[in-house]
């Protein structure tokens, strides 16, 4: 069963179109990466998700059921957004005990477990912690949560790598023990690259990937050689990258010929460069 | 748990903030008075009348801008919906006006009866709000509560959805709107049977029935903003 469901999803604000048409569908109890440039309309799409924005048209329906103003819906799905603004005078503990009211699937001991991960000061007011323990306290909060739906919006600005990979580890042991849907969308490709399972990559409010991460890893290659060695074994494969130095030519393909590859180096391309590759086409020469 | 329920409890997670802060203030005044009036024994005791029932209702106009621009997204953020978080908070704005009312009913009884906290002061039984019978009396204390909750959370979700130049544009269109009030009424020389009309009225009338209509004005158009807020 699907967790989300979009058809046809338009959202137009003022002059601007934020989605043109969107259409996604995202599994039950698997790791999402939602990814692309900024602007890109993924954080358009996770606040029409959760029923904090209104579409302007489309289908939208999240566990079978359109999310907006829908508590049977949205008492299953926990958005934890970067830009997450917490109520002034609000400690720590009573930001979690907000969450554990909202929450049904609420594990306190996993948040006082990830209170200490982080090494939170669970009685300093909200607004005096750093932006990078900012962040940590949304991922306790949605982590903790277990909500059903679990979406998170840049979650770790501020971040240190070893408190982005607790998050990471975190995320996976926990995942494995009670699979949900996670929505994850980022920047940082290459750190999430072995954690998500499917990919959703959008560009200037359109879906350009929709597919599972395994098959992109294997996907897409990078050729580079002689010139004509190259040409010859990416013919009629429109290459997604193209550089050349000299008699030296480097190609991206999106999928890998069929045929054999001789004189030329095949290299599989990271998810990174496949999704950078892809959103930076008109750089393509 | 229901949804308005879990909005309530998180709404009053602070309970400082939602509900004590006036009353702290009135306790303030209340020393304070005391103490001033305990050494100044020159000031007759017709002229020891303050301002400490005014100090009381504004310590709480901080309260609905602090629930619906910041509580409200974090609230939104643990899926909670709009309609929930509006329901718990017009509770509390019920509840808020009910503990004013009957508070600050019990309190004025509680002057008269220790004339003006021993030193013969009028903080609450104030001339122009003192009724004879405790249910007016709670009326008249109770629903100027609720009438300027319901304004601080209309303003408010006018700068919630339209930010600072939404909130300018809303204080220049009442601004503008008193003033051609007071033009047509100057103009039609209506003024003065207006003043009358009110003047004539009952206390009661003036303080707890009539200002039920600001409570419907801005309570409308709070709802209606709230429903279409975006976080």
């Amino acid at each position: 069963m699907s967790a989300v469901l979009v058809k046809d999803l338009t959202m137009r604000y003022r002059g601007h179109t934020a989605l043109h048409g969107v259409g996604l569908e995202l599994r039950e109890n698997t790791i999402h990466g939602l990814l692309g440039r900024n602007g890109a309309g993924k954080t358009t799409l996770m606040r029409i998700l959760t029923g904090q924005e209104f579409e302007s048209s489309g289908q939208v329906e999240v566990f079978g059921d359109a999310p907006r103003e829908n508590d049977a819906v949205l008492r299953r799905v926990c958005f934890i957004r970067e830009s997450l603004k917490y109520p002034s005078y609000f400690k720590l503990r009573e930001a979690l005990a907000a969450a554990r009211i909202a929450c049904d699937s609420w594990d306190a001991d996993f948040a006082a477990r990830l209170v200490r991960d982080f090494d939170l000061p669970a009685n300093r007011q909200l607004k005096k912690l750093s932006r990078g323990q900012l962040s940590a306290v949304g991922i306790v909060i949605g982590l903790a949560s277990r909500a059903p739906l679990t979406l998170f919006d840049e979650p770790y600005l501020g971040l240190d790598a070893v408190a982005r990979q607790i998050f990471y580890d975190r995320l996976l042991a926990d995942f494995a023990e009670h699979p949900r849907t996670i929505v994850l969308s980022t920047h940082l490709i290459d750190e999430v690259a072995d954690l998500i399972e499917h990919v959703v990559l959008m560009d200037g409010g359109k879906v350009l990937i929709d597919a599972d991460a395994d098959d992109l890893r294997g996907r897409a290659v990078s050729v580079s050689g002689p010139a004509d060695a190259v040409a010859a074994y990416a013919d009629g494969a429109a290459p997604l990258h193209r550089s050349q130095l000299g008699g030296h030519l480097r190609v991206v393909l999106t999928q890998r010929p069929e045929r054999p590859a001789a004189g030329v180096t095949v290299e599989p391309l990271s998810l990174q460069e496949l999704i950078v590759m892809t959103t930076n086409r008109g750089d393509r020469t | 748990m229901s949804p308005t329920e879990k909005a309530l409890r998180i709404q009053t997670l602070k309970l400082r903030q939602t509900f004590a802060l006036p009353w702290f203030s009135l306790m303030i005044a209340i020393l304070m008075v005391a103490a001033i009036f305990g050494v100044a024994h020159q000031v007759p005791y017709d002229k020891r009348v303050t301002g400490a029932l005014t100090a009381f209702y504004l310590s709480g106009i901080g309260m609905q801008p602090w629930l619906i621009n910041q509580v409200f997204p974090f609230a939104m953020a643990l899926s909670v919906t709009r309609g929930a978080f509006i329901r718990a908070t017009a509770a509390i704005i019920f509840v808020e006006a009910v503990v004013a009312g009957a508070g600050l009913t019990v309190l004025s009884r509680l002057e008269t009866a220790t004339h003006g906290w021993f030193v013969h002061t009028r903080l609450l039984n104030l001339p122009h709000v003192h009724q004879d019978n405790v249910f007016s009396q709670f009326l008249v204390y109770g629903v100027p509560m609720a009438v300027l909750s319901t304004t601080m959370a209309c303003v408010a979700a006018v700068f919630r959805a339209f930010g600072q130049i939404g909130l300018w544009v809303f204080a220049v269109a009442t601004a503008v709107l008193a003033a051609l009030t007071i033009i047509v009424l100057t103009l039609t020389h209506a003024g003065g049977s207006v003043v009358h009309f009110f003047g004539s009225q009952p206390m009661l009338a003036d303080f707890a029935l009539y200002p039920l209509a600001l409570v419907a004005l801005f309570g409308t158009g709070w709802v209606l903003l709230m429903k279409r807020a975006r976080v």
